[in-house]
């Protein structure tokens, strides 16, 4: 008898390898939630406009907001999706164990969430063009990545951990859900109704405050969310048995 | 050596106890049939040696290692059921090239060549084939890794009379050429019996009987006879089995080890001795004690 | 290879009478090697556990003998030890049937030596 002994990490690359090919199907949604998010933006960007008796100004901000928005639920969504009894099962004709496979899962939404940023960023770029192209409007300020690289770069790490924290949300919640749906409920509500009271609120504007503070607070709160989730949920799928 | 030791787990699922009592070893490079009526644990047993699931109580090794959550148990043996699946955008030939990376002692060529022989195309999806097909695909998956644990559970489900053969016989000769521990489940002992070395029987969650096929197959005598002449003969006796044949006539399966009567005095008198096969010996061995079906109808 | 799998015969008994009627039809001679259990296994599509016990089963009998590494060598007594041991239990075992079944069909001795002559002769006619 002559046992395979391989090492985690020599496993775990294989499986990332597995990993990142079942799931590039999402990214067919991805452009498709980002085309959807593009046409959207173009048919009503958020304004404000102010006339005086000489002149007329119409100013008209172009937020991603749209963008961000859909790709976070699109995040949110595969997220969810991984930690359904099917979707863990596929490792299961191979070499994996819970841990690993959570490792995997959150190294592979961590690469979707890049990518998913990227594009983002640029179908932001896409809206904004499109407009300039389609009106004689002028852009009063555009900070693209030639003429202002480091906020181009800033916006884009931005985008990135936004959407990896949806993910990261997503997971933890689908986690939960394999664990004991009455959890998931009593979590979901005691999160809701903290949004009630005055204790609830002041965490949470607390938290939105810091996030405010520039780029750094921002990423750091981010990463504190989601890595908090990942760990939550990988602990938990430690435990877990693969139903049959 | 022993590969695989259970020291008297219990598994039970909310209250109900699938599994209780159960201890065994099998040793290494041995083919072992897992038998057992419907709803025995079997299914558990195996899920629980190959680590998909945890027993409540008791202890599992495998490799000398717990099974559950282990990585070396889980590079070094695998479980084929009709349950397994993989990734929805994979085809068969992907499958195939991460199990190359997955599995150290993987035979690629053995695989391409099972899968062209029972005739699937390596470019179809899994999700996409029939019932047999994909039992067929799982048994060459878990062929080709040859793991030094081999599990199958009811590896031949749907597949035709042909198919089951050459699934047989390619185990069979897979197995000479890289003897392995192997463990079959299967309803279909007398097909594939000539294959096994040890039985493993299963009764309502307990261990009824572990012993080689060759003890298995010694192990009770079957009478037929004249009701009066087997009753006197076989008084106070354990009796696997009986039953009325007809009105004066009846068939009685005894443990071999009990039957030290002479043989001529029982022929004189109609009773005819005969062989009970290892397939039904698991039968009588399992049986609800209520009877049989044909009591159902006898009111 | 076809062995008969109704459980009349455990088929380990079945492997070393197959052994024993290719040394007696002579197509393993004396210090000829005999199939391992491996070639055995291949060729009756059965456990090499069984295989080996067949095997066993003629070591015992001395009608083969073991080098070791080598494998199995057919003894210089084998044949004559086969033909005697089924004359004394097969063929006895045999005859005791026939008579028992003789008697059911109340067929006389007389009439039974008569059949199993003219069963002999028209095996010498062939």
């Amino acid at each position: 008898m002559s046992l395979t002994n391989k090492t985690f990490a020599e496993t775990l690359q294989v499986q990332v390898k597995f990993k990142l090919h079942a799931y590039l199907g999402m990214i067919v949604y991805l452009i498709m939630v980002q085309i959807v998010g593009i046409l959207m933006s173009l048919m009503g960007p958020t304004g404000m406009s102010s006339v005086s008796s000489f002149i007329d100004i119409n100013a008209e901000m172009y937020t991603p907001t749209v963008l961000i928005f859909l790709s976070n639920l699109w995040a949110f969504y595969v997220g969810l999706l991984m930690t359904r009894h099917d979707q863990r099962a596929d490792i299961m004709p191979f070499v994996s164990t819970r841990i690993m496979s959570s490792i995997g899962d959150v190294v592979v939404l961590v690469a979707l969430a890049v990518y998913a940023g990227i594009t983002a960023m640029l179908s932001n770029y896409v809206v904004r063009i499109v407009i300039l192209l389609k009106s004689n409007k002028h852009m009063l300020s555009d900070e693209n990545m030639f003429s202002a690289p480091e906020v181009f770069i800033e916006n884009l790490v931005a985008f990135i951990f936004f959407i990896l924290c949806f993910a990261a949300v997503g997971y933890f919640l689908g986690m939960i859900a394999q664990k004991s749906k009455k959890v998931l409920f009593i979590i979901v509500a005691v999160f809701f109704s903290m949004l009630f009271t005055s204790f609830g609120q002041e965490i949470l504007l607390g938290t939105i405050k810091i996030a405010q503070f520039g780029l750094f607070s921002f990423m750091g709160v981010m990463i504190i969310l989601s890595a908090s989730c990942f760990i939550v949920a990988t602990f938990l799928a430690g435990n877990l048995e693969v139903k049959g | 050596m022993s590969v695989i030791q259970c020291e008297n787990i219990e598994k039970k699922f909310r209250k109900k106890k699938a599994l209780q009592n159960i201890t065994f070893q099998i040793e290494d490079e041995k083919i072992t049939g897992l038998v057992g009526r419907n709803g025995t644990g079997k299914t558990t047993l195996l899920r629980i040696l190959a680590g998909f699931t945890k027993q409540t109580s008791g202890t599992v090794t495998v490799f000398d290692k717990t099974p559950f959550n282990n990585l070396f148990v889980s590079a070094n043996s695998i479980l084929i059921n009709d349950q397994m699946q993989f990734p929805g955008s994979f085809n068969l030939q992907d499958i195939l090239n991460y199990a190359t990376e997955f599995y150290g002692k993987w035979d690629a060529e053995l695989a391409a060549r099972l899968l062209q022989y029972f005739r699937l195309n390596p470019q179809s999806y899994h999700s996409d084939l029939s019932k047999g097909m994909k039992n067929t695909f799982n048994f060459i998956f878990g062929l080709a890794t040859r793991c030094d644990v081999t599990l199958f559970d009811e590896p031949i489900n749907g597949m035709d009379e042909a198919v089951r053969k050459d699934v047989y016989r390619a185990l069979l000769k897979d197995y000479l050429a890289y003897p392995r521990t192997i463990i079959i489940s299967s309803h279909f002992l007398d097909e594939m019996e000539h294959l096994l070395e040890d039985i493993l029987l299963l009764d309502e969650g307990k261990v009824a009987l572990h012993k080689s096929l060759d003890e298995l197959r010694e192990y009770a005598v079957g009478l037929l006879g004249p009701t009066e002449a087997i009753k006197r003969w076989t008084a106070g006796l354990e009796v696997l089995h009986e039953k009325q044949v007809v009105s004066n006539q009846m068939y009685t399966v005894l443990k071999a080890q009990d039957c030290t009567f002479n043989e001529q005095q029982l022929l004189q008198e109609g009773i005819a001795f005969m062989p009970v096969s290892a397939n039904d010996l698991c039968l009588y061995l399992t049986n609800s004690r209520t009877g049989d079906i044909d009591d159902v109808f006898n009111e | 290879m076809q062995l008969n799998s109704d459980g009349t015969k455990p088929i380990y008994v079945q492997i070393a009478e197959w052994l024993e009627n290719e040394i007696i039809a002579d197509h393993l001679k004396t210090d000829d090697k005999v199939y391992s259990q491996y070639q055995l296994a291949e060729l009756f599509n059965i456990n090499p556990a069984t295989a080996g016990k067949g095997l066993t089963l003629l070591l015992e009998e001395q009608i083969v003998y073991k080098k070791r590494g080598l494998g199995m060598f057919v003894t210089a007594e084998a044949k004559k030890m086969i033909l005697e041991k089924r004359r004394n239990e097969r063929l006895t075992l045999m005859i005791q049937e026939i008579v028992l079944e003789a008697k059911r069909l109340m067929v006389s001795e007389d009439e039974l030596i008569t059949l199993i002559k003219r069963a002999s002769s028209k095996e010498e006619g062939k």
